[in-house]
Formats: C-alpha cells, sequence, structure tokens
C-alpha cells in the first residue's frame, strides 16, 4: 500500500512537470509519423526499430546531417547531392558523381517509403541489411565520399551546433557513425510519397482518362503487360514488392547484383525492384541508369528482353523478345506510370527550400 | 508465465509443419533453380519460386464444434520462417477429432485487398480477375520442344471465365483437406506435405509446352490446376 502512494505521487509529481522546468530530466520528443490512409488501410505497419524510434530531434538532425557535404572527405559531397530533393532522391546521372568527380557503380535510388520494406534490405542489390546499415557505407566508399568516420565524427564533433543537437537526439553528446546512421536513418523513414494523381484517383478525388485506364488495365494484363507480379496494384500502393528479380537486362553480368551478397550463382543478376512511384522524376532508369526514358523502359520489357539462366520465369515472354505491346499500349501503360507521380514530393525538405 | 497443470491438461500445442517434395523425395530451398525435375509428360523442369495459401485451419471436436486454429497461411519455400508456426488451442487433444484446412480461400474469405500482410507481399489478383488472391505461385523454366529453357507461371486463382469482361464468370478452385487425429498428448505435429509432381499428373496430364504461362485468365486450366490439386497434399499427425 504505501509503495502504491509513493508510486502515485511520483506520478503526480512528474506530470505536474512542464516541459521547461528546470532540472527536469527530458528525452526526445516521439515523432508522429503520419501515415497515408492508403498505407495503413493496405499494408501492415512500417519498419521502426525499436532501438531507433523516430524523435522529432532525431528526424531533425538527420536531415541536417542528409545535406552536410562535410560528411564527405572533401567537403563537397553531402547525401543529397545524390540523392535530390527534386528528383525524388534520386539523381539525373546515370552513375553518381563523388569525391573528385569520380564515376559511382550503380544509379542512386530514390529515397520515399523505406520505412515499408518489410525484409529490411536495401540497396540494389540488397546489401544493406537495415536503413542505418545503408547509411553506413557511402560515407567510407572511395568512390562517394572517401572519408573515414572517425574523421566525420571528429569534424561533427567541433561543430558549435551538432553536439547539442546529438544529445537531445539521444542523449549523448559524443558523436559516432551509429548514432549519424541512426539520425539518416529516422529521417530517410519519414520521406513517404502518397499523392500522386493515382492515389487520388483511389481515394475518390479525381478520374483516370481513358489513356490511364488502359494503361492500368494493360499493367495488370496477364496476357499484355503483367507487370503486377512484381510492381503490385493498388492494393500494394508501394508499387514495389521489394524482393530481387533478374528482368532480362543482360545475358552476360558486368554487376552480378544479389549474386554478389550471397555467392549463390542463381541470384546473378537480380537487383532489387524499384518502386514506379515518381517515376517521372527518377531517370534515368535500372540499376546502371542505362535507359534514359520511359519509352525505353517500355520498349525493354516489349522486345529488347535477353536470355540468361537466372532470368525471372515471370519474363514470360523472353523467348520471343518480350510481351510485344502494341504502340498505342505502350502509350498508355506509360501515361499510367506517369500517374503515380507526386508532383510535390520532396518540396520543402532540406535547406534552402 | 509458467502454464499451471489445470491449464496444461486444457490446451493442445500444434507445431505446423509445411513441407514439400517431389514424387517422395523431400525438397527445400536447396533444391531450387535447378532442372532435377521431370513431370509426368517427361518434361524437365526447375522450380525458382513456391508460394502457397492454406487457409481456415481448424480443429473439429468430438461435440460437432470447430475450433478456428490459423485464418490463412501463406508458405514461401524461399523462407524458412514460413514453413513451421506453433499454435495453441485451449482444448484437450482427446476431444479433437480431426484437423481441416482449405488450399486457397473460399469466396467468403477471397475477398479483394483486405488482407494487408497479403497485400505487402503482392499476393493479390487484379480486378480484371474477380480481385482476391493467389492461391499458389510456382515458377520455374523447363525445356520445350525446340529445346529452349522457356518459364513457366502454374498459378493457381479462383477460376474465372472472362469471355464477357462485363460478366464474369466463376467457378470455385479453392479445395478442403482434412485428416483425423487420434492423439491423447498436448503436443501435436502437423505435417502438411505438398507433393508437386502432383500437380502435373491427376487427372489431367499436365504438358507444360502447351500451358505454361498466363494461366490466371484461362477458366480451363483454372478448373484443371484445382482439379489435380485434389492429389496434391497430404497430412501426418504424430505427437511429439
Amino acid at each position: 500500500m504505501r509503495y502504491g502512494v509513493f508510486i502515485l505521487l511520483l506520478i503526480g509529481f512528474l506530470t505536474a512537470c512542464k516541459k521547461d522546468d528546470p532540472g527536469m530530466v527530458q528525452g526526445p520528443t516521439p515523432y508522429a509519423l503520419e501515415i497515408p490512409s492508403l498505407f495503413s488501410e493496405k499494408l501492415i505497419t512500417p519498419v521502426l526499430p525499436t532501438n531507433n524510434p523516430l524523435t522529432e530531434e532525431g528526424v531533425a538532425l538527420g536531415e541536417k546531417l542528409f545535406f552536410d557535404k562535410r560528411l564527405s572527405l572533401d567537403g563537397n559531397i553531402s547525401c543529397a547531392s545524390c540523392h535530390l530533393p527534386q528528383q525524388a532522391f534520386s539523381d539525373r546521372r546515370a552513375v553518381s558523381l563523388g569525391i573528385r568527380g569520380q564515376e559511382g557503380e550503380r544509379n542512386a535510388m530514390p529515397i520515399f517509403n523505406l520505412a515499408w520494406n518489410y525484409d529490411d534490405r536495401f540497396n540494389w542489390d540488397g546489401k544493406a541489411l537495415s536503413l542505418e546499415a545503408q547509411a553506413f557505407r557511402p560515407v567510407t566508399h572511395p568512390k562517394e565520399m572517401g572519408n573515414t568516420w572517425v574523421n566525420v565524427a571528429r569534424t561533427l564533433q567541433e561543430d558549435t551546433v551538432y553536439p547539442n543537437l546529438f544529445e537531445q537526439a539521444f542523449g549523448t553528446y559524443k558523436i559516432d557513425s551509429v548514432v549519424i546512421t541512426k539520425a539518416l536513418a529516422q529521417f530517410e523513414r519519414t520521406l513517404i510519397s502518397a499523392q500522386a494523381p493515382f492515389d487520388q484517383f483511389l481515394l475518390g478525388q479525381r478520374n483516370l482518362t481513358p489513356r490511364q485506364e488502359n494503361g492500368l488495365a494493360i499493367f495488370m494484363d496477364e496476357d499484355r503487360g503483367d507487370c503486377f507480379h512484381c510492381h503490385g496494384s493498388e492494393n500494394n500502393p508501394l508499387w514495389t514488392d521489394n524482393d530481387f528479380h533478374n528482368n532480362g537486362l543482360d545475358t552476360d553480368f558486368a554487376d552480378l547484383g544479389l549474386g554478389a551478397i550471397t555467392g549463390d550463382p542463381a541470384d546473378n543478376g537480380k537487383f532489387r525492384t524499384p518502386s514506379l512511384r515518381n517515376l517521372t522524376r527518377t531517370a534515368p532508369y535500372m540499376h546502371d541508369g542505362r535507359f534514359q526514358t520511359l519509352e525505353e523502359v517500355v520498349n525493354h520489357y516489349s522486345e529488347g528482353l535477353n536470355p540468361s539462366a537466372t532470368i525471372d520465369p515471370l519474363m514470360k515472354k523472353v523467348n520471343q523478345g518480350g510481351v510485344q505491346l502494341t504502340a498505342q499500349d505502350k502509350a498508355d501503360l506509360i501515361a499510367f506510370l506517369r500517374s503515380l507521380s507526386d508532383p510535390n514530393f520532396g518540396q520543402g525538405i532540406g535547406p534552402g527550400d | 508465465m509458467a502454464c499451471t497443470k489445470s491449464e496444461k491438461e486444457t490446451t493442445t500445442e500444434f507445431e505446423l509443419q509445411f513441407t514439400q517434395s517431389w514424387n517422395g523425395t523431400p525438397i527445400s530451398s536447396e533444391s531450387l533453380n535447378s532442372f532435377q525435375f521431370q513431370n509426368e509428360a517427361g518434361e524437365k523442369l526447375s522450380i525458382e519460386r513456391l508460394r502457397y495459401l492454406l487457409s481456415n485451419i481448424h480443429l473439429q471436436l468430438s461435440n460437432g464444434t470447430e475450433i478456428p486454429l490459423k485464418a490463412f497461411h501463406l508458405v514461401n519455400l524461399q523462407k524458412e520462417e514460413s514453413l513451421k508456426t506453433n499454435l495453441t488451442t485451449f482444448v484437450t487433444s482427446k476431444d479433437i477429432e480431426a484437423v481441416s484446412l482449405l488450399f486457397g480461400f473460399d469466396n467468403e474469405a477471397n475477398q479483394d485487398g483486405i488482407y494487408p500482410d497479403l497485400n505487402a507481399v503482392s499476393w493479390n489478383v487484379p480486378k480484371m480477375l474477380g480481385g482476391g488472391y493467389h492461391f499458389m505461385q510456382l515458377d520455374g523454366k523447363f525445356e520445350n520442344n525446340a529445346g529452349e529453357l522457356a518459364p513457366y507461371n502454374f498459378h493457381a486463382i479462383r477460376a474465372v471465365d472472362k469471355s464477357d469482361p462485363e460478366n464474369l464468370k466463376f467457378e470455385d478452385s479453392f479445395f478442403e483437406m482434412e485428416q483425423s487425429i487420434e492423439s491423447t498428448t498436448s503436443r501435436i505435429r502437423i505435417t502438411i506435405d505438398m507433393d508437386i509432381s502432383e500437380w502435373f499428373v491427376n487427372p489431367h496430364l499436365w504438358y507444360l509446352e502447351s500451358d505454361a504461362t498466363s494461366l490466371m485468365p484461362n477458366f480451363e486450366a483454372q478448373k484443371r490446376i484445382a482439379a489435380n490439386g485434389k492429389s496434391v497434399f497430404s497430412i501426418q499427425i504424430e505427437s511429439y
């Protein structure tokens, strides 16, 4: 009984304290992730690791870090240099330029809706097994930021602002790679894209054009586009299965993709399915950025498939070169694909916007 | 919290195992991607992907009631965690007469887009085919008559005749399986095996050369898949 009274008094004391009371020990403020209604209705809850919960302070710090060029050795490259907000956090270049103008190895993947990647495997090849792990590699990659984590931590530690921001976000003034990548991952998890015209159609706010309607039918038709098996449907508003497929780009592989990670030859030439959202701003396409336009992409699936031992069986007409769409069907399919692009995504994010 | 003696006496733990075989030889994810299988029609084939849905897994009790065990379970040969699940029910094993389940969804359960965990793994069927969900995806390659490797997509869904797109006609292609349980122990293992070779045999000898892809909109193919499926599964019960 006495313990019960004590606990009640303690609760009363704590709840009476205000946020700005001196001496009050406070943690960071939980971040209220706004989950789009289509996502909450159609999908299971996003992946939010318990050892890195979203907080207002952590997300804000992650955004600041994302745009900070001091993460790179020469101070010229930030995450946003290759993941541009106006490009849905991808790059216009086939492969991005790192420090000293070096070309990277793959096309920069766009960044949105990553908290709904349930297998938690990131990058084109699935090498990173969490968003935190994904943020680790570019900083030290010699063709990307070319830095060392010791150097990055020292640079930020000497800054007049960062130590306090890390303390507010993670309760420590000591800056290291763990808290930096945690902050970056928190920020990335808040990048949600769900305001495309097709989303508005699903919400009953607009109609599709006849061409978009036909494009959707082609997308969903196993006899024509058969895109839905890998890229989902209106019931999977991510528009990706986040799985790994060989989509018939090559017969011989210059880049083994997933196979280089697993060591299994059956995985050679497999890459993670990208989302079809925001395609109007994520060109060029494929892991190596080989296609400049959506027309080239659709032509690939229609006539340009290349056979190989690991090509996905879902590329079912590989022996005929592809699904053989008519010119009208191609144009309509692209009209539908464009309706998955959110014109406002990325706005208001980062310094100066 | 540990179970008391009386709780233990009134509960039964189940371990459901989902195994796969080819003509009696067990297969696993290690068996994928190699041309080690030959169907009854003599076609050599590989398996690259196998996912299938079992639903309405329930117990039949001696007093005539039914106890649900699990609404549905998606088996994915490439995901170890999907090959086994443990369930507990508050009935004693001596009151249990049988376990029953469905391959696929019945029509009441097969509603479009209502299962977020199935939506998240792109298990849906397009609305133009009636919506709902796949029952199975069995994908791989086979050696065709021209000596080429050709893909096959042996996908099972609710059979639909879409010859009039405005008036889809359906035929049920889910089917039930049942196995009696005679056990007095509190821990029961139920092993549900899929003999994949049976999809291509009985009663319809299947030629991938003729029917390999675009089977979802193929009404006749779906009916034949469902008919062949009835000899595919076997259920074993053991105490452990």
